[in-house]
């Protein structure tokens, strides 16, 4: 049973002399606790869809599921994670965390642990008391995750999470995101132009294209987790999503014997 | 430690030209006093009294009228700022109203509330309260939308979101137009005394244009600009703390 759930879904933006069509007719479905990454270059929709599925933004046309129930709007059940954090400057990492907790009716103890709880798991005990402006990039995202993770969302959308951030970190907090997604058993859709990231990362790859944004291909990767990063079966399909996207036609072969 | 060093060079190398000015200009001593005379001015209000009670009348009033116009500019700025249709009908008005200087509302003010110490209290709430409030709502305006989208996201209630979300995170703006509001209601305090009062710093100067003592007008000058002075020092190191601690700086 499909848990997200995406039919004939279409996009059209109002631009100055008519309309741009964003998405055309976009359908997919993705099951519990899968790993997706929508993978393209800028402009084709993959940022868009995410935000239909989050409930930013209202489909111009066609029907978006979650759990069976259509979505309506933003809520806490489905967590979205930003490229440039959206942490809130003024409150300490410990007070962000607990950011989406305050409408949980806890008793202030029990917030502050739960918190604490997710803070240990990104990573950051000790680092309770600093501040946004105190963090590195890396850091700040981790406060976001833990923010998100806190309220135990069904699914956690992530757009362009690590782009603001040195390939080093970015590859750390792949793996890190891996453990933690495994253990929470999360729902993910993850929106990247990276490739390596995207095979590294997902159980399967919407390659989308634009004009109007649509996917041009999925692709399972069908190779267990932790991934080697430079391994034969990896590069394999580094190679053949590469092609896709840049719409290289695969070598024909002829043989002569 | 630099700092106090340019600015004692400043204020020497400004009392050296005003000097100067009087020996080349060859002014009457009754028109343009020296500085040594101004001093001596200085010491006479101040140790009879005269310039104390002047001090004590501006600073209760400016403290009254600063004070309103912050709270109110800034609660009248959210909830425009935040109801789009008080906006809309608010704002127009608003724009006439502002440009009419503070000064100009004072014949209409002492007709209607007398003088004293309220037309000078007025003149402070007006020329406070219009850039603190536009300030306020035009911030609201433009907070980040990715706060909002936060907000949304983990199910903040409206309310909660503007006292919780978007009213820190406009801090900064509202802690620089307290700034700016705190050397314009001093300005116009002075101007305002000058017309609607029977005391404090902006009296003393008519008054002592009408006693003829330019050494006492002048002394109060420099005594107004002092404060004013002083007064924006301590709300610039205000707005810095507020800026730091934001991450902004």
């Amino acid at each position: 049973m499909a848990y997200i759930k995406v039919e004939h879904l279409k996009k059209d933006f109002p631009i100055k002399n008519g309309v741009q069509h964003v998405l055309g007719d976009v359908n997919f479905e993705i099951e519990r606790g899968e790993f997706i990454c929508l993978l393209g270059f800028s402009g084709c929709g993959k940022s868009t869809i995410l935000n239909i599925l989050a409930g930013f933004e209202k489909p111009t046309g066609g029907t978006v599921t979650i759990g069976g129930e259509p979505v309506t709007g933003p809520s806490p059940r489905n967590i979205m994670i930003f490229q440039h954090y959206g942490l809130l400057p003024w409150k300490n990492v410990q007070k962000n965390v607990e950011l989406g907790l305050e409408t949980h009716h806890l008793k202030e103890s029990e917030r502050k642990e739960k918190a604490q709880q997710y803070i240990e798991l990104v990573g950051l005990k000790g680092f309770e008391n600093q501040f946004p402006a105190q963090l590195s990039g890396g850091q700040q995202q981790r406060v976001a995750i833990a923010r998100g993770l806190a309220v135990n969302p069904e699914c956690i959308f992530m757009d362009e999470p690590f782009g603001a951030l040195d390939p080093i970190i970015r590859n750390k907090l792949q793996d890190d995101l891996l453990g933690i997604v495994k253990e929470q058993n999360k729902t993910v859709v993850f929106v990247t132009h990276d490739i390596e990231e995207a095979v590294y990362l997902a159980d399967r790859v919407f390659v989308m294209k634009s004009s109007p944004g649509h996917i041009e291909k999925i692709y399972d990767i069908r190779l267990p987790k932790p991934r080697g990063r430079n391994t034969p079966a990896t590069l394999q399909y580094r190679k053949k999503i590469y092609e896709k996207l840049y719409s290289i036609q695969e070598e024909q072969v002829e043989y002569v014997i | 430690m630099k700092t106090v060093l340019y600015t004692t060079a400043s204020f020497v190398l400004a009392i050296a030209l005003w000097q100067l000015a009087i020996i080349v200009g060859n002014f009457d001593e009754a028109l343009l006093p020296s500085p040594s005379k101004v001093v001596q001015a200085l010491v006479e209000i101040g140790s009879n009294g005269v310039l104390l009670d002047g001090i004590a009348s501006s600073m209760y009033r400016f403290v009254i009228g600063y004070l309103i116009s912050v709270v109110l500019g800034v609660a009248v700025g959210l909830l425009i700022g935040n109801v789009n249709i008080l906006f809309r009908l608010v704002n127009p008005v608003v724009q006439m109203i502002r440009p009419i200087a503070p000064v100009a509302w004072m014949p209409i003010i002492v007709l209607l509330i007398g003088i004293g110490d309220a037309p000078a209290i007025a003149i402070i709430f007006l020329a406070g309260f219009f850039p603190v409030m536009l300030t306020t709502a035009s911030a609201t305006h433009k907070v980040d939308d990715i706060y909002l989208k936060v907000a949304r996201n983990y199910g903040i209630s409206r309310t909660k979101t503007v006292f919780q979300i978007i009213l820190p995170a406009i801090f900064p703006q509202i802690a620089n137009s307290l700034h700016i509001a705190l050397g314009t209601s001093w300005i116009f305090l002075v101007s305002g005394e000058m017309v609607g009062t029977q005391s404090g710093l902006g009296y003393m100067i008519i008054d002592a244009r009408n006693n003829l003592r330019t050494d006492i007008l002048l002394a109060t000058m420099l005594v107004i600009g002092v404060i004013g002075f002083v007064l924006d020092i301590l709300i610039g190191r205000f707005e810095l703390s507020v800026l730091r601690l934001w991450g902004r700086k």
